[in-house]
């Protein structure tokens, strides 16, 4: 199995897994720990994907780096209840 | 695009990715639960995404590979040259690596020159100069390590090979150590152990010369991360292992 193919199967586990963690309807908690999974696996293959993957999983990581914000804003708007 | 073609992974995993992003959207729709119709989006994206190599049957390949080894191995027949390989590293003469074989039994490097193909350097001296068939792999290898492999020790070898390993899937595993003066490196295959044994069937001279062009990348690989000639001493095939035991000669 190719680097690549093995990163896409790890990544399905580790949704799967999520999924029956995080059973509820807590989709921020859910996003985060995605973020997390493709964080680790990025780090972790960095030295055998080639440049072209390592992009495109960095465009997933800036994506949920923009998400991770959006939810932290959120919260701390909450507690200062000014939403 | 044949029918045929979405059989290879490229296409299957567009296929398996738009279902999940079509499942998604249903999800999206019809349920209230975000989660999984989230997790099945991730998922459709993730394998279009990054599953987008081009590839080519197992046969081609491996015809391609042997087209490159063959009319060499060939060439180095006729020329009866009797010597085991050298596996030499860019150096002050060289702007890049060299597989030499001597004509005889090997009593010391000549000097050697890019530009050079036959080289007459003397009684014991004489041999061809090749670059080594895994060269490209290597410089492949090179290019993901974002670094040189110039003299980075039994470390940065172990890492290069790691990439050639497990980065470009030439081998199932690798060891390369040193012990009483001799490196040992140990290969062992997995898919490529039917191309190894359709070549060895015809020739296993092959192996300690020129190599294949997948053993040929790991020694070079072991003499740059070195820097060292390393000369082929001792070479075994046991079931799937390739067992090199090499020989430092600057």
């Amino acid at each position: 199995m190719m680097i690549h193919q093995k990163i896409v199967v790890a990544m399905g586990l580790w949704t799967s897994l999520c999924l029956i963690l995080v059973s509820g309807h807590n989709l921020e908690l859910f996003g985060i720990l995605l973020l997390i999974g493709i964080l680790i696996s990025r780090e972790l293959t960095s030295t055998y994907t080639d440049l072209i993957t390592g992009d495109r999983m960095d465009t997933f990581i800036y994506i949920g780096i923009i998400f991770f914000v959006a939810v932290v804003s959120r919260r701390i708007l909450n507690i200062l209840e000014i939403i | 695009m044949k029918i045929g073609d979405l059989k290879k992974p490229e296409y299957l995993s567009k296929v398996f990715g738009t279902i999940f992003i079509v499942l998604s959207i249903y999800l999206f729709i019809s349920t209230e639960n975000m989660n999984i119709a989230f997790g099945s989006l991730f998922i459709g994206v993730i394998t279009i995404v990054i599953l987008h190599f081009k590839t080519v049957e197992k046969s081609t390949a491996e015809s391609m590979l042997e087209s490159s080894v063959l009319p060499l191995n060939d060439l180095i027949g006729d020329l009866d040259l009797k010597g085991d390989g050298v596996y030499i590293p860019p150096g002050k003469n060289l702007s890049s690596s060299r597989t030499y074989i001597p004509a005889g039994d090997f009593k010391g490097l000549p000097d050697i020159y890019d530009e050079m193909t036959i080289i007459t350097g003397g009684v014991g001296r004489t041999g061809i100069s090749l670059k080594p068939l895994g060269a490209p792999i290597v410089s492949e290898a090179k290019i993901r390590m974002e670094s040189d492999l110039d003299g980075v020790g039994i470390e940065g070898a172990r890492e290069g090979m790691g990439i050639l390993t497990h980065g470009l899937s030439l081998a199932k595993s690798f060891s390369f150590r040193e012990d009483e003066g001799q490196f040992k490196l140990r290969i062992t295959h997995d898919g490529y152990n039917d191309y190894c044994e359709g070549l060895r069937k015809y020739s296993t001279k092959l192996c300690t010369r020129t190599g294949c062009p997948i053993c040929s990348a790991y020694l070079t690989c072991a003499s740059e991360g070195m820097k060292t000639p390393l000369r082929v001493v001792e070479f075994e095939k046991e079931d799937k292992h390739i067992k090199y035991t090499l020989e430092d000669v600057s």
